[in-house]
């Protein structure tokens, strides 16, 4: 069970978060072509290594913020609330 | 039962660490024996002279007693009757107490004649593989159909309780600066340097007395005996309110986060459990650093009927006799590759048990260890050089054939024996380890994997790190102690030592994990548990199992109870050397969770049964109760069915309950649904993004429904959302979707929209909420509010913050004119705490008008009667507004989240499913969940056109009527189709129409 | 709840180590709770919260501060939970309460009355902190969560809002709809700890 470290709370267990997917996505302009809202909506990429997710500290702060995770090992790699730069850690097994 | 067991035959007069004032009367296959408390089962057998204790799988051979811990392969026993009867429980690791009850498995009629052992020809033939033979075949072979259950019976180990578990299990969560596993004497040194360092520290050890190796020894630490150092040093623990030490406690998982799962056996072993204490409960410990003091396990070596009962891992004999005070037998002979099987030979020696002879698989050394010395001044026989090629006897070993190594055609030595003690070398308990995705090396001076020492969270220290000889043990201990509490930056106040023991030097083991066979049908077995041999695993490599992981599931190597934790690195070294790999290049198989055999009671814990998971109450919760009300789930919410009058039926009484919301009044608690506070500058304008429709003309004190859209533009959540005040607005969402959609709207705010001034709240929790509907319900309002609710001036729609008059005071409330029902209705909520008295004095105003509480069954059948939607029946996630009839809320003139996507070809494809109301034809009950087809008759697949989302006995129109998503819907009004259930066996002619039956015009809303 | 425990009983804990530790479980009286919600940087909001409150609102993770009869608990980076001990101040307060949101709504911050939207227990005695942790993952050690501290986590699948009166006392709140089912979980864990269940009490700000 990870230990997130929430942006506002520190590190907490898992067990007070929700999962909200894909952090790199944006939403396109209301005008932009078909082609890109199906891509906002429904490709995804499952990247094997450094993911940026969305998650909130549901059960916490009911903060969203971002969360860079390696999907082979669950290693935490960053944290950062929304609109702030995520910064690698250097951590490795 | 009358007459007491005659004493222990071979428990030695004196020694161990067992006590000798508390003896226990046990039972084992039906005989009664003595036994001391601190016995295991396994040496109470022992010193009673028992050592076989059951058949092997596959070929039922006699098997004996094989080690004295976690590692059984054999010694499996069904423990207790009952339901706490459990299987498969080691011997070896089971505490003995007054009156435990125990027998051996997998034989019949007893351990001693067995019948599968004449009978299992077809079982002795199975080969390696054998599922995936047998299931390759193009179609499974008759005869398998016929001999499955005699198969899988036969194969079979203990037999699971089959009535409910009466125990109940806890859980624990723990945190702390360093998680000690193993209390042996790496981890109680490693403990006490990083406790003497200010360190949080948990130490945990899977048997009841910590020591490990050192319980019983006759060495010296810190110029004190064993047994004087463990005393002090735990005393020095238990002092510090900082350590907690957890015995019967084991190590089963790490998981991610430094998260180690452990199993503390609470009460197993007593002989009554206490009723409050759990049975077990399972420990989440959060750790800073884990430092592994896990150990190692002895690995056998495989030669001819290796498997005899009184064969033993030499460690483990010595383990008997020291810790256990008991003679394992009387003459033994010591097979080895390396220098601690010489520590067993002397303490077997000191015991008394004659050595016949020490056989070493090495040859004479020039510079012998310390204990191959002390074993020569002891006198005992040395035949280095040569291995066991056999061993002889039927139900106990009897004698081995001494050869010399490498030559099996050589000179035959004939040893009379009665035990073997087998040393084939040590593997360091990585499993830990290596779940938390450390590394391992192949250490070839050790012929061992070790784990590679860069793991940024847990050290492996002593036996668990390849670091065998007690005097290096304590100091990397002690060191690994001290670099766990610096890790989270705590040293020492002044210099600590490490506990002192006498270096004893060793000679180098020599790799060897198989003796030639003496003839082809020699079995020489690897996985006791598992009866796979040396030939099976040489079999395998043949036929192309070529990877670790491919031979584990081939050949089912280690994946019995004791998951291979004697077999899997001789099984691999095996498999290198048919391919004629390096070892390293095999490696070994991935370990995986857990670490050895976890109940699976412990696993849920207190969340299983009706407590799996949380359920949540209205205020009203225990008022629905005392009425008699069946509860039924809505998300977790428990909601009234309805209330059953006395010889009323539920469905009778949910039809009364309707009928009276559409000629009297009726109330129902909908304090379920979600409610969201919102205030600031911008919520109109944050609403407008939200909903389809328009929020920006809005006014204070009226409300208005919305629907919400996911991004891909289908239906995500529908409901009211009111004006209370300028800058103040309450949302409310369905019932299972509240959680959803409050974490929707805070993700938009926070991530796309931050320069929207809006501050929201949940406040489900803070307001009971009622509804009162039906044409007396303006009636029964009026007496309990202190405002006008006249049509004039409370209209639909309208919204007011007003008081509410209880039976014992005034208190504050909401008051909405909206409608589910269909009905002139009122919503009134008040704080949850005066939910029970808004109740109370709706129904004392009500009385007078035959007002009457209505439940979910009745809620369900009003909508479907006016044809409005649930989100879930209706809106399934594949439902457009449009297909629902709701398209014309659609603001054109604004944008919304799901807006974009509406215009896709696929959502105004004229085949689309959209919502209809059906009408059953021919006086028939309408099926539950039909599908909706043409012709029932026609051949399958039939085509379907649509579904039944909705249905019920409408008893305002004394019609069984339905909601239904059909293609073309709309277009088919009118039309007759069926209503089909394979399931139940219906088919039943409907008509399909509007999805709205009584008042289509809402006039009776605005009356 | 209230009724379940207005009884004072000692139950017998099971023989051995696990019945040292001592505990007592009694239900909390709220008197009532604001969820406040603003920038804490912006002065305008500061000073509302000292006209309606008199305090001054904590600003780090985890902070409370205590009042006259008020206690301020740290929620968020932008929200916070005030709790009243007194009933009958806080109903006094309740009566200006339309006001007293539109007064904070006039300088973009939100003020919203959740007096009845949870409901709590006080755990006192050296077993508090093991009860707790028997549902909730927080690291409960008094250098990780300090008396005066609050955090919200979840109580088995439940979530819950914990405050840290002092090293062997605590109050656990959750929403009232989970009320039997956490005081049912709790009043069964605290009897195998051997605990002593006291009549409610008044939550002390």
């Amino acid at each position: 069970m990870m230990l997130i470290p929430c942006p506002c709370c520190g590190p907490r267990s898992q067990l007070e978060f929700t999962y909200g997917g894909d952090a790199t996505l944006r939403r396109p302009p209301p005008d932009a072509p078909t082609a890109a809202w199906f891509d906002y909506v429904y490709l995804r990429d499952n990247p094997q290594g450094p993911h940026d997710e969305l998650w909130q500290h549901s059960a916490g702060c009911r903060r969203w913020f971002q969360l860079r995770r390696d999907t082979t090992t669950h290693d935490i790699l960053a944290s950062a609330a929304l609109g702030q730069a995520l910064a690698d850690r250097t951590e490795t097994v | 039962m009358s007459s007491t067991p005659p004493p222990p035959s071979h428990r030695l007069p004196q020694g161990g660490v067992v006590q000798r004032d508390s003896v226990c009367r046990f039972r084992y296959d039906g005989r009664s024996y003595l036994g001391l408390s601190g016995d295991t089962l396994a040496s109470a057998l022992l010193a009673n002279g028992v050592h076989l204790v059951g058949r092997s799988v596959k070929y039922h051979r006699p098997r004996g007693i094989l080690s004295a811990g976690i590692e059984e392969p054999n010694a499996l026993v069904q423990l207790g009757s009952g339901a706490r009867t459990e299987p498969n429980v080691r011997a070896t690791q089971l505490e003995l107490y007054e009156g435990l009850t125990a027998s051996s498995q997998n034989c019949w009629p007893s351990v001693r004649f067995d019948l599968g052992a004449i009978n299992s020809t077809l079982l002795a033939r199975l080969p390696p593989g054998f599922y995936y033979k047998t299931f390759m075949w193009p179609a499974t072979p008759t005869w398998w159909l016929r001999y499955e259950h005699v198969i899988r019976k036969a194969a079979g180990l203990g037999k699971a309780a089959n009535e409910a578990d009466p125990d109940h299990y806890a859980h624990q969560f723990a945190h702390c600066d360093v998680l000690v596993i193993g209390a042996g004497p790496a981890g109680l040194a490693a403990a006490r340097a990083a406790a003497r360092c200010g360190a949080r520290v948990i130490l945990c050890d899977e048997t009841a007395a910590p020591g490990g190796s050192v319980l019983g020894i006759d060495e010296q630490i810190d110029h004190t005996s064993a047994a004087a150092w463990l005393n002090e040093v735990l005393g020095e623990l238990a002092a510090n309110p900082e350590v907690k030490l957890l015995t019967r406690t084991t190590a089963f998982g790490y998981y991610d986060g430094n998260l180690v799962g452990l199993v503390e056996r609470i009460s197993d072993h007593l002989p009554q459990p206490s009723p409050h204490s759990p049975r077990q409960r399972m420990w989440k410990v959060r750790a800073g650093t884990v430092v592994l003091a896990t150990g190692a396990h002895e690995r056998p070596i495989a030669y001819a009927n290796n498997d005899l009962p009184g064969t033993m891992l030499a460690d483990s004999a010595r383990t008997y006799v020291q810790r256990y005070a008991v003679r394992p037998g009387s003459r033994a002979v010591v097979f080895t590759n390396n220098d601690s099987a010489y520590a067993s030979a002397l303490a077997l020696h000191r015991a008394g048990v004659s050595i016949a002879a020490i056989v070493d698989a090495r040859p004479l050394a020039a510079h012998p260890g310390t204990l191959v010395q002390r074993a020569r001044e002891a006198g005992l026989s040395i035949l280095p050089a040569s291995v066991i090629m056999e061993a002889h006897g039927a139900q106990r070993v009897r004698a081995v054939e001494v050869t010399p190594l490498g030559a099996p055609r050589g000179a035959r030595q004939h040893i009379d024996c009665d035990l073997v003690c087998v040393s084939g070398g040590w593997n360091p308990a990585v499993h830990l380890f290596s779940q938390a995705q450390g590394r391992l090396r192949y250490d070839e001076t050790l012929a061992t994997f070790a784990p590679l020492n860069a793991h940024r969270s847990i050290l492996a220290t002593g036996a668990a790190n390849a670091c065998f000889e007690l005097s290096e043990v304590l100091a990397q201990a002690h060191a690994s102690g001290l670099a766990a509490a610096a890790r989270v930056g705590l040293a020492p106040s002044g210099t600590l030592t490490a506990p002192h023991a006498t270096p004893v030097s060793s000679g180098p083991p020599l790799a060897l994990w198989a003796v030639e066979a003496p003839r082809k049908s020699a079995k020489r077995f690897v996985d006791f548990q598992n009866d796979l041999t040396v030939d099976d695993i040489a079999l395998a490599a043949r036929e192309g199992y070529d990877s670790v992981e491919h031979l584990k599931r081939y050949t089912a190597l280690g994946m019995g109870t004791d998951q291979g934790k004697t077999s899997n690195v001789v099984g691999l070294a095996l498999l290198a050397e048919q391919l004629g790999a390096p070892i390293p290049q095999i490696g070994t198989t991935r370990f995986r969770p857990p670490y050895s055999t976890v109940t699976l009671g412990t696993l849920p814990g207190h969340a299983s049964g009706h407590q799996v998971e949380p359920t949540r109450h209205s205020a009203l919760h225990d008022w629905h109760l005392a009425q008699g009300a069946r509860m039924v789930n809505a998300g977790l919410w428990k909601r009234p069915h309805s209330y059953p009058r006395a010889g009323e039926t539920e469905d009778q009484a949910a039809a009364r309950e309707a009928r009276n919301v559409r000629t009297c009044v009726g109330v129902v608690d909908v304090s379920t649904l979600g409610k969201i506070e919102l205030q600031g500058r911008d919520v109109a304008e944050l609403l407008n993004r939200l909903y389809i429709n328009r929020w920006d003309t809005l006014a204070v004190g009226r409300c208005r429904y919305g629907v919400m859209l996911r991004e891909d533009g289908m239906v995500l959540d529908d409901g009211t959302t009111s004006r209370l005040a300028s800058q103040h607005y309450l949302m409310s969402t369905t019932t299972v979707n509240a959680v959803k959609v409050m974490q929707h709207i805070e993700l938009l705010l926070q991530r796309d929209w931050p320069e929207l001034q809006v501050h929201l709240s949940s406040v489900t929790e803070q307001w009971a909420a009622v509804a009162l509907a039906g044409p007396r319900a303006r009636e029964v309002l009026a007496q309990v509010v202190d405002i006008d609710v006249s049509n004039a001036a409370f209209p639909f729609l309208a919204v007011a913050e007003c008081q509410l008059r209880t039976a014992s005071a005034s208190v504050p409330a909401r008051l909405f004119r909206m409608s589910y029902s269909g009905e002139n209705a009122y919503e009134l909520h008040v704080a949850a705490d005066q939910g029970q008295a808004l109740w109370d004095a709706l129904l004392a105003a009500g009385a007078a008008f035959g007002i009457m509480p209505y439940g979910t069954e009745a809620m369900g059948t009003l909508r479907i009667e006016k044809g409005h939607i649930v989100v879930g029946p209706e809106a399934d996630g594949r439902t457009s507004a449009d297909d629902l009839g709701l398209g014309t809320l659609v603001n054109a003139g604004k944008w919304c989240i799901g807006k974009p996507l509406l215009d896709r070809p696929g959502l105004s494809d004229p085949e689309r499913w959209q919502l209809v109301g059906l009408t059953a034809l021919d006086g028939a009950a309408m099926p539950r969940a039909a599908k909706l087809v043409a012709d029932p008759g026609q051949a399958l697949p039939n085509p379907m056109l649509g579904q039944v989302t909705s249905w019920c006995w409408s008893p305002n129109l004394q019609a069984w009527i339905a909601l239904a998503l059909l293609s073309r819907g709309r277009a088919r009004h009118g039309d007759t189709l069926w209503a089909v259930s394979p399931l139940a066996g219906a088919s039943v002619r409907v008509q399909v129409g509007p999805p709205c039956f009584i008042d289509p015009e809402g006039s009776r809303l605005r009356v | 709840m209230s009724d379940s425990v207005a009884m004072t009983a000692r139950q017998p804990g099971p023989a051995g180590p696990a019945a040292t530790p001592t505990l007592s479980l009694r239900d909390t009286l709220l008197g009532a709770a604001w969820n406040l919600q603003g920038d804490a940087t912006d002065p305008a909001f500061a000073a509302q919260v000292r006209r309606t409150f008199d305090l001054r609102l904590p600003t780090t993770p985890h902070a409370t501060v205590s009042g006259d009869g008020l206690l301020a608990l740290s929620l968020g980076p932008t929200s916070w939970l005030l709790l009243s001990s007194g009933r009958l101040a806080a109903q006094q307060r309740l009566i200006g309460w339309a006001a007293q949101r539109e007064a904070f709504n006039a300088v973009g911050a939100a003020l919203f009355d959740v007096s009845a939207a949870r409901v709590g227990w006080t755990i006192g005695g050296p077993g508090a902190a093991t009860l707790i942790n028997s549902g909730c993952p927080l690291d409960l050690h008094p250098r990780a969560f300090a008396p005066g501290s609050c955090a919200q986590s979840v109580f088995g699948h439940v979530g819950a809002l914990l405050y840290r009166h002092a090293n062997h006392d605590f109050s656990l709140f959750v929403a009232r709809s989970f009320a039997h089912e956490v005081g049912a979980l709790l009043r069964a864990r605290a009897t195998a700890l051997g605990c002593e269940l006291a009549p409610p009490a008044p939550f002390a700000a």
